[in-house]
Parts: structure tokens; C-alpha cells; sequence
């Protein structure tokens, strides 16, 4: 059963963003239910079986949000969504959110961890013809807010513990041309050792 | 000669001293390798050696240490 709202898969510098469906969907589970993870979240609490399955097959007729997982040379290293107003269509809405976390260390620290974003805010700008990006960060995750002022965002003054955060498609644009060519110039060198 | 060329672009690239350049310096732990350093970390080491890197080079750049490794593949030798 692949109860996913939308079936596009996006593909682009260098990462895959494979919508969430049956196959990959327990690694989500698996995922934001570490400590790591949970930690950095707006919501911390541990998410039960049952909720994730009851989350998992809502999906199919929430219309608010899209929810993928990342790939990286065929590994899933984390998980990015996007979404709206919750009475709101994601496809119709102007200003949506995008939420995402690398889940393998591995590449957390790696400039990799900013191309999942870059194909995201290009769809949201681009395909779903999205004005702004806005979303909030907890005020004590310096490493969050670093990476998304180095994709535009503008950030707000610290209300309750949260950093509001919100990207426009010209600030985003301008901040991230070089960026978007390195990650687009491809592979051209051969190996000689192999 | 290598090596130098080598530290010399981390140094001009993400304005640090060279006391702070070894094989543990690496990618966003320290406060000047950002994304944006990392940029132009990448265009100092391309014209310091007048070479072109691939996307998963530029991606698997993450240290000192994996700079040197990855030159190597581009006949760079730092021996």
C-alpha cells in the first residue's frame, strides 16, 4: 500500500527525494524517534507505533503536506517535507514550511546536507508556485539557523524559544547560485585505479 | 611544494592561520567552514592546482586530511 498524496519523485544535485511509501516509510519511524533527532525537533516526544501508522496512512489524503526521503547514492541518509496550513492545499497555498533532518552522521556535517533543501525550495518556488518559506527553529540550535541563513533565510527576533525564520524566492535565488552550480557540474574524471 | 599550495588555499579560503590547519580540521566543525568557505575553499584549491573537481569530490571534501586523499586521485602527490 503507498498511501503517498503525490508520486514526484525529485531528483537533483546530487540527492534523490523519494516520496514517502511503504518501503521507506519505517525508516522515518525509526529516524525521528532517536535522541538526536528528537532533541532538534519543535515536537520531542517519542512517537509511538500506532501514531506513525496512523500518520503514515493519513498521507494519503492530507493535500497540506509532501514528504519525502532522502537519498544519497541510494542511501537514505534523512527525511525533508514541505507543507502548509493544515486547511490548506499545498499545490494552492502561497507560503508553506519546510522541515528536514539528516539522519546519518555520516553526512550531518557534510556540505551534501544542503542539496535536499535546494531541490526542495526549487519545487516549492518553482513548481508549486510557493511566495515564501517560513518556518520557526529553536533558539538553541545555532547549527540550524547557520545552515538556513546560508540558504536566505532572514531570521526573526526570538519569540518563546523559537527563531522565526522565512525565505523569499529572490533572496533564495541570489544565496545559493554558486552553491546550486557546484552541486551541478557533474563527474567527468575517470578513475584510473579502477 | 603540494602540501603547502595545499594549506596555503585553506588558509586564504577560510581565513585562518596556519596553526590551525591538520588532518583533523573538517567541514562545519569549525566556525569558518561553512557552506560559504567550503565554496571558496573549492575555488582556491582549483586554481592552486589548476585543476576542475567532480560534484562528489566537492561533496566528499570534509577534512584536510580528505583533501589530500582526494588531490591524489588528480595525480596531486603530497609525499
Amino acid at each position: 500500500m503507498s498511501p503517498c498524496n503525490h508520486s514526484s519523485e525529485i531528483q537533483n544535485y546530487s540527492v534523490r527525494l523519494v516520496p514517502v511509501n511503504q518501503e521507506n516509510q519505517s525508516l522515518l519511524f525509526h529516524w525521528r524517534n532517536q535522541q538526536e533527532i528528537r532533541q532538534k525537533m519543535v515536537e520531542q516526544q517519542i512517537i509511538t507505533q500506532i501514531d506513525h501508522n496512523r500518520w503514515f496512512l493519513s498521507l494519503a489524503h492530507n493535500k497540506a503536506q509532501h514528504h519525502f526521503v532522502i537519498y544519497y547514492k541510494d542511501i537514505a541518509i534523512g527525511a525533508i517535507n514541505i507543507r502548509c496550513k493544515v486547511d490548506e492545499v499545498l499545490t494552492e497555498s502561497k507560503v508553506a514550511e519546510v522541515g528536514l533532518y539528516i539522519a546519518d552522521a555520516q553526512y550531518r556535517g557534510n556540505i551534501i546536507a544542503f542539496a535536499p533543501s535546494l531541490a526542495i525550495n526549487d519545487y516549492a518556488f518553482e513548481q508549486l508556485n510557493i511566495k515564501q518559506l517560513k518556518s520557526k527553529v529553536r533558539a538553541d540550535n545555532i547549527a540550524a539557523l547557520k545552515y538556513n541563513q546560508q540558504l536566505g533565510y532572514d531570521l526573526s527576533p526570538e519569540v518563546e524559544g523559537y527563531i522565526p525564520i522565512s525565505l523569499n524566492v529572490n533572496n533564495y535565488h541570489l544565496k545559493c547560485k554558486t552553491i546550486k552550480q557546484f552541486f551541478n557540474r557533474g563527474n567527468r574524471r575517470v578513475d584510473k585505479t579502477t | 611544494m603540494s602540501i603547502k599550495l595545499l594549506k596555503n588555499a585553506f588558509i586564504t579560503a577560510l581565513e585562518i592561520p596556519e596553526n590551525e590547519i591538520n588532518d583533523q580540521l573538517c567541514y562545519s566543525q569549525h566556525q569558518q567552514w561553512d557552506s560559504t568557505g567550503h565554496m571558496i575553499l573549492i575555488a582556491e584549491i582549483e586554481n592552486a592546482f589548476d585543476i576542475m573537481l567532480d560534484t562528489d569530490d566537492i561533496i566528499d571534501m570534509s577534512s584536510f586530511l580528505k583533501a589530500q586523499e582526494i588531490l591524489g586521485k588528480y595525480e596531486i602527490s603530497f609525499n
